[in-house]
């Protein structure tokens, strides 16, 4: 069994969030993806292939993302690319992780009253 | 080299996720996906001139039986139906089969009001006994088997392909054959308007009913235990579930021997 290790469960509904927000930027094919979730993460996320190819199939599934195969290099590749319904989705898991974010981030910082009103 | 250990590799890969139960088409893509990826992996390794790359390759994707363990359990979670097999597939068999039974019902008899309409229209009389046991007959075989076993094969294919086990499937048909096989029936037709009778009981109620009942004023009706048609009630479901289970074990089997590069995922989108 491989050594390799990806990220932990509490990143759940991250890999989802990530996908999106790189295929939005631009169409990329599942190794490009992969080389770009490791760049602009600085190393620091890693799904791990097994997680990705399943992951995108899902999104297209659900209407969020579209497949083509591509010629590239010499060699036809599937390149994947957001739709509407999936911007709308990114946008709606963009906030709900910004929300989520920000209250960790006042949990570690404010102490025990910085969330005091609101409860 | 290169090639043909990628190529042994996505072989592996296919049949392992056929092996788990994973549709044909969809575990073609992933491998060719994954295949594609390793070669990528493998060709930018090489060129950045990194000593034993199959080494590092193959620990970064992982071990293709784990892989395809993974890549099966994230495919079944996508569905409620996959997530939750015991209440979903297996519980919820037998509210189908009743919702089955209701819907079946409403539309034989709107059709049954329809042509009784058009009948009397055009002038046609009462039909023979004949004709109204043929009918009967039909009838209770598209009751208790027909759609016990269509909701065997329905159920019994969803269930395959959102929980990859066969178990499923066996369950299904078993509970389903057990339900419809119980369903005693019998029936007695007559010329004279109102005299025809149906009557539809369990097993525990027909042992009542044939003691109580007056066998000179009910001729027709007198309920045997295990009839042919009981044992075609029982059988149906059975036999769809074992034949599901059989094409699909077949698959399985079969795919391991196959090459998914000869055969080509061609992505329609």
């Amino acid at each position: 069994m491989s050594s390799h290790r990806t990220n932990p469960n509490f990143l759940n509904g991250v890999p989802e969030l990530v996908v999106l927000e790189l295929l939005s930027r631009r169409p990329m094919y599942g190794y490009e993806l992969v080389q770009a979730i490791c760049e602009h993460s600085g190393g620091e996320l890693d799904f791990g292939e097994g997680s990705i190819y399943p992951l995108l199939h899902k999104l297209e599934e659900r209407g969020q993302l579209t497949s083509r195969r591509v010629p590239i290099g010499g060699r036809s590749r599937v390149v994947y690319r957001v739709t509407r319904p999936g911007k709308a989705r990114l946008a709606e898991t963009v906030q709900e992780w910004q929300r989520i974010a920000a209250s960790i981030q006042g949990i570690l910082q404010g102490g025990d009253h910085a969330f005091a009103k609101f409860c | 080299m290169l090639s043909q250990n990628s190529a042994n590799q996505e072989t592996t890969l296919y049949g392992e996720l056929i092996r788990h139960g994973l549709p044909t088409e969809y575990a073609l893509r992933t491998a060719h996906e994954l295949h594609d990826h390793r070669a990528d992996l493998l060709a930018e390794l090489r060129s950045a001139n990194v000593p034993d790359v199959e080494a590092i390759v193959n620990e970064r994707i992982g071990e293709t039986r784990v892989l395809a363990k993974q890549i099966a359990l994230d495919y079944r979670r996508r569905t409620w139906l996959g997530r939750w097999p015991l209440v979903g597939i297996a519980v919820a068999s037998l509210p189908l089969l009743l919702v089955g039974w209701i819907v079946s019902f409403g539309l034989v008899y709107v059709s049954g009001l329809l042509v009784a309409e058009v009948g009397t229209a055009c002038g046609f009389g009462r039909p023979s006994t004949m004709v109204q046991a043929v009918l009967a007959y039909s009838l209770l075989l598209y009751f208790f088997t027909a759609v016990p076993t269509a909701i065997t094969f329905l159920w019994g294919r969803i269930a395959l392909r959102t929980t990859n086990n066969r178990m499923y499937p066996l369950a299904i048909c078993l509970m389903i054959a057990l339900i419809a096989g119980s369903c005693w029936t019998d029936f007695k037709v007559s010329e004279t308007p109102g005299e025809g009778q149906l009557a539809i009981t369990s097993p525990l109620t027909a042992l009542v009913l044939n003691q109580w009942m007056d066998q000179a004023a009910h001729p027709y009706i007198a309920f045997s235990y295990f009839g042919a048609r009981e044992a075609l009630q029982l059988l149906g479901p059975m036999v769809v579930g074992g034949w599901l289970i059989l094409i699909e074990t077949r698959r399985r089997r079969h795919a391991l021997g196959l090459d998914p590069l000869d055969t080509g995922y061609r992505n329609s989108a």
